[in-house]
């Protein structure tokens, strides 16, 4: 299986959303770092076929997927960022609902439900109507309806946002499990989650993909910006506005603060081994402070 | 002249390079090489798995069990309100009933169509195989041959209750039609947007302009009498077909235009 | 039976016509690999994976009358990567001078024959418009859809593998 963006380009009235991206995907799980606004959700879509490029190509297979079409559409699974559900339905009946947009037979779509229901755990819920879950257990859902047509390209925008930390972890599991022979592509703020599972990492800032690398090779960019310095506590909080904290934690009279700074920020910082958390808020800590 | 001379160059360069590739003895090939080969693709066609395509009919069925058991509830009724004054009430009550009835069917169909939108399940459907713009098309197909039905069972009560032809064109088929056609406006205008309760409002101001005209008309007798022609009502009921047809393919298309972004 | 007619066919499960289809290009698929390369056993294996590719991407293919565009541009892309995986370095404007000098020595590349030997001269780009369009009267349309290039690109390429091709033509005569 083999995904190639050439060119691709969405430009609104307002805004270039994503901005000439050449990027070529195997098989693997691939996490698309970025912050609200750098183009992730506008790009997830084109490669669904939700949405129109203005200019570029995406190919399947060395296959134009809008010359593919329907074809396309039957090797992925979605996962929108924020969608509504029929709430009138249980949890069964809506697998069964959208298996059969997907050209599921109806044994082959009962089947699938019932096994993905037991694998995100809400095999208990399924005659359940969707209108009584939490949002835990609505992205749960979400995540097994798009892997039903057995996909070969997974697509998950924000798959994690609302699960609890047991459910995470079942979660990168479950992808883990899942991703042998396929490409998953997951769009996230939350770093750990793709951290330990990825095996490549998409780093997105103003439609542009700026870096891309395994988890330890991007990470390494951000070598020698860490800093770790315990600071009297009465002083911790000019620290914060001058710089750009990663980690707070009080101990006792003092705070040691986990700064990512280009230059030494006090005498007594100490470099510190970054992580990808720390990538992320080197080059994501303005957009973040905008919001 | 300059130019012709410069082609005629570039096409005896071709010529000379054609003849000069084509000279070159066609590469043998080694049988036993070549049927290795094709026996290993045999062996490998064999894992092939090809998803067939579902029939279009079996599809639009498929979709019949998902919608709203509210639906054929509200329609049911509607059906048997004006089953009941058919069978109870004179000419006149038959009459407003029918003309009450006309835009209101409509409103409940449609609101089911533009489900995928009013709770934002659009952008799941459409990354489906058979996605938003068929789905549309189906659920419009479904409201279709249920308005049809409903048509049929209408027209059979009139004409025993003793209403005619034209009365059933003039204070139910045509109002219907058009009402249909200002709901599909509205739907492909608003999509995303969309409401129920937009439809509600459109069916109210619709019923008001249906009993204006109508009374107009009953005050003309001249107008009155060329509007009964059989012929001009069937010419006017063939061009709101066509008007209806023409909405559906606009609020079809309209679905493509989220695919651009609109 | 053509091959659209084949592929409709394949695509309703009868998969045992892949068969016909697959032998009825494999012929021009390696004779097409066998120029492109300069070597008959990287062509056999190149042609083998042509066909691998097809199979495993058969359950997608979307026919559009342009299935041995489809193919070729596969065969083209196997070939990229086989050049990439053996790093050989296209002999170029070394060798239209090596050949006039007679003690040309070159690894990988079997030149059996006059032909061969001119297609080694040229760029692998320039080489695939060459081959596609003398040897097997691909449209330029179609080699642009095939090597997925604008029509202006397969223009420029084949006049500057022409114009290298009429050079060795003339320096080896």
């Amino acid at each position: 299986m083999e995904l190639r963006l050439d060119r691709l380009t969405k430009q609104y009235k307002q805004k270039l959303a994503v901005d000439r991206i050449d990027l070529e995907l195997k098989c693997g799980v691939y996490g698309l770092l970025g912050a609200n606004g750098a183009g992730k959700t506008t790009l997830m879509r084109m490669i669904c076929d939700i949405l129109e490029p203005s200019s570029g190509e995406i190919f399947c297979n060395g296959q134009n997927i809008r010359e593919m079409g329907e074809e396309y559409r039957d090797l992925l699974g979605y996962l929108p960022q924020n969608f509504g559900y029929y709430q009138e339905f249980t949890a069964y009946k809506f697998l069964l609902y959208i298996a059969s947009l997907k050209g599921l037979g109806k044994e082959q779509a009962a089947v699938r439900a019932l096994y993905l229901l037991d694998m995100v755990g809400l095999a208990d819920q399924k005659k359940r109507k969707i209108k009584t879950f939490s949002g835990g257990m609505k992205q749960r859902l979400g995540i097994a309806q798009a892997m039903l047509n057995e996909p070969k390209i997974l697509i998950l925008d924000e798959p994690t946002a609302g699960l609890d930390p047991k459910e995470r972890v079942r979660f990168r599991n479950l992808i883990s499990s899942f991703s042998k022979d396929k490409i998953v592509l997951l769009s996230t703020h939350i770093v750990s989650d793709v951290e330990y599972i990825a095996d490549e990492i998409l780093v997105m800032k103003e439609g542009r993909l700026i870096h891309r690398g395994a988890p330890e090779v991007v990470t390494r960019e951000a070598k020698g910006l860490v800093w770790e310095c315990k600071v009297d506590s009465r002083y911790a909080d000019r620290y914060v506005e001058q710089y750009n904290v990663g980690n707070l934690k009080n101990a006792g009279d003092e705070t040691i603060l986990r700064i990512i700074s280009d230059t030494k920020p006090c005498e007594e910082a100490v470099e510190a081994e970054p992580t990808l958390e720390d990538l992320y808020l080197y080059y994501f800590s303005e957009e973040e402070s905008r919001q | 002249m300059k130019e012709e001379r410069k082609n005629k160059r570039n096409r005896r360069q071709e010529e000379e390079i054609r003849a000069f590739l084509k000279s070159a003895e066609q590469p043998e090939i080694d049988g036993e090489r070549k049927r290795q080969t094709l026996e290993l693709l045999r062996m490998e066609r064999k894992w092939l798995h090809i998803r067939s395509r579902k029939p279009y009919i079996q599809r639009v069925l498929d979709q019949t069990a998902y919608l709203s058991p509210a639906v054929w509830l509200i329609q049911g009724a509607l059906v048997l309100i004006l089953g009941w004054s058919f069978c109870v009430g004179d000419r006149r009550e038959i009459l407003i009933n029918l003309l009450l009835c006309a835009p209101i069917i409509g409103i409940v169909g449609f609101t089911e169509i533009m489900r995928s939108y009013r709770q934002s399940m659009w952008e799941l459907e459409q990354a489906c195989r058979y996605n938003l713009r068929q789905l549309m098309g189906m659920r419009l197909l479904i409201f279709g041959i249920v308005d049809s039905l409903v048509a049929c069972g209408v027209t059979v009560m009139g004409f025993g209750a003793g209403i005619w032809a034209s009365e059933l064109l003039g204070f139910f088929f045509i109002p219907q039609i058009l009402s249909d056609c200002v709901y599909l406006y509205l739907m492909a205008r608003f999509r995303r947007r969309f409401q129920g309760i937009t439809l509600l409002g459109a069916a109210v101001f619709m019923t008001l302009l249906w009993v204006t005209l109508l009374e107009g008309i009953a005050y003309d007798p001249q107008l009155r009498q060329r509007i009964a022609d059989p012929f001009i009502l069937a010419l006017l009921l063939l061009a709101c077909l066509g008007l209806l047809a023409l909405c559906c393919v606009r609020f079809l298309k309209g679905v493509e235009a989220e695919y651009c972004g609109a | 039976m053509r091959d659209s007619e084949l592929i409709k066919r394949i695509k309703q499960g009868e998969t045992e016509l892949l068969d016909v289809l697959i032998e009825s290009h494999y012929d021009g698929i390696y004779r097409f690999c066998y120029y492109k390369l300069g070597d008959r056993e990287a062509a056999y294996d190149c042609a083998q994976e042509t066909f691998l590719h097809l199979l495993r991407y058969m359950d997608t293919y979307v026919e559009q009358k342009r299935f041995k565009a489809y193919l070729y541009r596969i065969a083209g892309n196997v070939c990229m990567d086989w050049f990439r995986k053996n790093s050989v370095q296209f002999a170029g404007e070394e060798l239209l001078e090596t050949i006039v000098r007679e003690d040309s020595e070159l690894k990988r590349v079997e030149l059996s024959d006059e032909v061969l030997r001119a297609l080694q001269v040229l760029s692998p780009v320039q080489r695939d418009v060459v081959i596609l369009h003398f040897f097997y009267d691909f449209k330029l349309r179609e080699i642009a859809q095939i090597t997925n290039v604008p029509m202006s690109t397969v223009k420029s390429r084949l006049k500057q593998g022409m114009d290298k091709m009429k050079a060795y033509m003339e320096r080896s005569r």
